[in-house]
């Protein structure tokens, strides 16, 4: 096992490379360049003496040498922990993302622990309880969950906030604390914030969770296997928790690869929709504005995220599954 | 064995239903049997697919799967200290659980998919002798487990003991289901055609095994198969059924020498004989078994039968009537009213 996460773990170099490769070709295709961005939008807000600066700020940000240069210097210096500088707002990427990062985390890992924690329960006992009235009533919810997408529950969610409070949840902390260090009322104004967006991200993520935990129960208690343990008389609580679910699990595990790179992406659209100070903003904004060590950079992290994620999955299924065995 | 078939029943069906909750409407799957298994003794249950054979199975152990459930009828087990009716237990009773393993046993017809695959054999075992606390510790347990896969005569018990299922063959895996039953000393063991997906000179390795088990364990069997070669070998009595009814029943030597129903009988012509020159069609039976929503009126069989009597046998369902001590069949023909009446 230990020769197998090794060679996973090497085979990742080259598959990040190519990552970057593309995406860098993409950041590079449009006709554009961060610099006439810059300077159309100068320009339109009448500050025209910037058109006879653009060469400068090319040179200055070293777009004006050739794209193989470009992209060999970003990727030696990447691969050195220099992450480079945002064009847009001059700091280091490094910087920008760990500023951003907490927040995203601590959101999406609230989601997460929300939607597997309800949704796999849930799912096992409408799986054990099927065409119950118990098993109706979720299976209603699931729909409307799965059905309606989270950032529009979101938004119904700030209405009905904004009409009993009067207060408008945008963004992830109230104006009085942005950019404040942190402390005991930030986190309380923090979590006042954020219950909103967790809540709209989670009823779908537990919707969808208990979705497929319920048709993974249901067809592992369709199979042979489960007469015998009946006729074994174990308890129907030892059938169902040691040996159903855990044969259930296998595309639950499967789907926890994702689970990373969830932590990093899962909430992009509800992001942008209210506002929040993840690092999906950031992503959206930096693309747009071809901001591209910025937006490279965060592309690299999702991509580890999905790589490592994927590996954490598949030596769960090995250590869940004694049929599969990778060595 | 034939001597014991006068003894005291072990287990008593009396007009067991079992239906089935369906789309279009309910099903019967079993539909009124009454049959019982002396204490030590050895019934088969002969049939093919669909007939209600293995649900009846099922049944005993009051094990049948959603949608389906027992309707009406009795089945007393007299196992115990005291005679329990099995159908009046709940499936999910600990009564009802109490049952499955010390006292009624089952082995299954697919040993590939009977195992938990995430399990060793051995753990599968080790959990029924705790769960019915047979062992003070998991170490005597397993102790008891590699006995058990001794008996069974697998080979270098201590190691199969900690394979996975996939790791043995389907033989192999039989025989760890045979183990598994017999662990807590059933008195009845149920084998739903354990053999069926073996080949045949496993099949008969694992005949003789279970035989040579029932001996030493003085345990009663309900035999469900749909092979006559079979259940002759192994049986006292046999129990024919068609669609959920008995159409005959009776002491396995009288039945197969004897046969009564059409049914039995014309499955007995269909089995190909070494006689029978190359060029000799194989005796089928003429049709297909109905579907279970579309039961024929009347007789059961009437629809296939050879020796159909309009006006009589699609309207009438015909009793059981004896030919001989305790070997009925369930034909207008085995009446001896109604042969006296025709002559």
């Amino acid at each position: 096992m230990p020769i197998y996460i090794a060679k996973r773990l090497l085979i990742m170099v080259p598959t990040l490379l190519m990552i970057m490769v593309v995406g860098f070709i993409i950041m590079k295709l449009p006709a554009s360049d961060f610099v006439s961005q810059y300077v159309l939008r100068q320009a339109a807000q009448g500050n025209t003496g910037i058109v006879a600066q653009q060469d400068m700020l090319r040179e200055q940000f070293g777009l004006n040498r050739p794209l193989y240069e470009q992209f060999f210097t970003w990727v030696v210096n990447f691969f050195r922990g220099d992450l480079g500088i945002s064009f847009s707002d001059l700091r280091p990427v490094s910087t920008i993302i760990m500023e951003r990062l907490p927040a995203t985390l601590v959101v999406s890992a609230m989601a997460f622990i929300v939607s597997w924690g309800i949704g796999i329960p849930l799912g096992v006992y409408s799986a054990t309880h099927q065409y119950s009235p118990g098993d109706i009533g979720l299976t209603a919810f699931a729909f409307i969950g799965i059905g309606l997408p989270d950032f529009l529950l979101a938004l119904i969610f700030l209405v009905f906030a904004f009409l009993a409070t009067g207060d408008v949840l945008l963004g992830l902390n109230s104006m009085q604390y942005v950019n404040q260090p942190f402390s005991l009322a930030k986190a309380l104004d923090f979590l006042s914030h954020a219950w909103l967006s967790v809540t709209a991200v989670a009823f779908t993520g537990t919707a969808f969770i208990m979705r497929v935990t319920r048709n993974n129960m249901l067809e592992e208690l369709g199979k042979p296997y489960v007469m015998t343990l009946r006729a074994k008389g174990l308890p129907e609580k030892v059938v169902i928790w040691k040996h159903v679910f855990r044969n259930a699990l296998h595309p639950l595990v499967t789907l926890f690869g994702q689970v990373l790179s969830f932590l990093i992406n899962g909430f992009a659209i509800t992001s942008i929709v209210l506002n929040l100070p993840t690092i999906q903003t950031t992503y959206l904004q930096a693309t747009i504005q071809q901001d591209m060590y910025l937006a490279g950079a965060i592309l690299v992290l999702i991509a580890v995220t999905v790589m490592v994620g994927n590996l954490i999955s598949d030596v769960m299924l090995a250590w869940l599954d004694p049929r599969v065995r990778y060595d | 064995m034939t001597g014991r078939n006068m003894s005291e029943p072990l287990i008593e069906i009396e007009g067991l239903v079992t239906e089935f909750r369906t789309e279009g409407g309910v099903v019967r799957a079993v539909n009124g049997i009454d049959f019982s298994i002396p204490k030590g003794g050895t019934v088969a249950v002969l049939g093919e697919s669909g007939c209600g054979k293995s649900v009846t199975g099922q049944c005993l152990l009051n094990l049948v799967r959603k949608p389906g459930y027992i309707a009406s009828g009795s089945i007393r087990y007299h196992g115990g200290d005291k005679p329990v009716d099995i159908t009046k237990l709940k499936p999910t009773s600990e009564a009802m659980r109490k049952l499955r393993g010390p006292e009624i046993a089952m082995i299954f017809q697919e040993p590939m998919t009977s195992f938990d695959p995430l399990f060793t054999v051995g753990e599968q075992i080790i959990e029924m002798l705790m769960a019915h606390q047979r062992f003070p510790n998991r170490r005597e347990a397993r102790e008891h487990a590699i006995e058990m896969l001794r008996k069974v005569r697998l080979p270098s018990p201590e190691i199969i003991v900690d394979r996975y299922p996939h790791q043995l063959s389907g033989g192999m895996r039989q025989r760890v289901m045979i183990a598994l039953a017999l662990s807590c000393g059933p008195k009845l063991l149920i084998a739903d055609e354990p053999t069926t997906a073996l080949d045949v000179t496993t099949e008969s390795q694992i005949l003789d095994l279970l035989r040579q088990l029932q001996g030493e364990m003085d345990m009663a069997m309900m035999f469900i198969t749909h092979d006559l070669a079979v259940a002759s070998e192994i049986a006292d009595e046999v129990v024919v059924m068609y669609l959920g009814y008995i159409v005959e029943r009776g002491p396995v030597a009288e039945v197969l020498s004897a046969p009564q129903h059409p049914y039995t009988q014309a499955l007995l012509d269909s089995i190909p004989k070494l006689t029978d020159s190359a060029s000799t069609r194989l005796n089928a039976i003429q049709g297909m078994v109905p579907t279970p929503d579309q039961m024929p009126s009347g007789c059961p069989f009437h629809t296939r039968c050879t020796k159909f009597m309009a006006g009589l046998c699609d309207q009438k369902l015909p009793g059981l009537y004896e030919s001989s001590a305790g070997h009925v069949a369930r034909c207008f023909l085995a009446d001896p009213q109604f042969a006296g009446a025709a002559a």
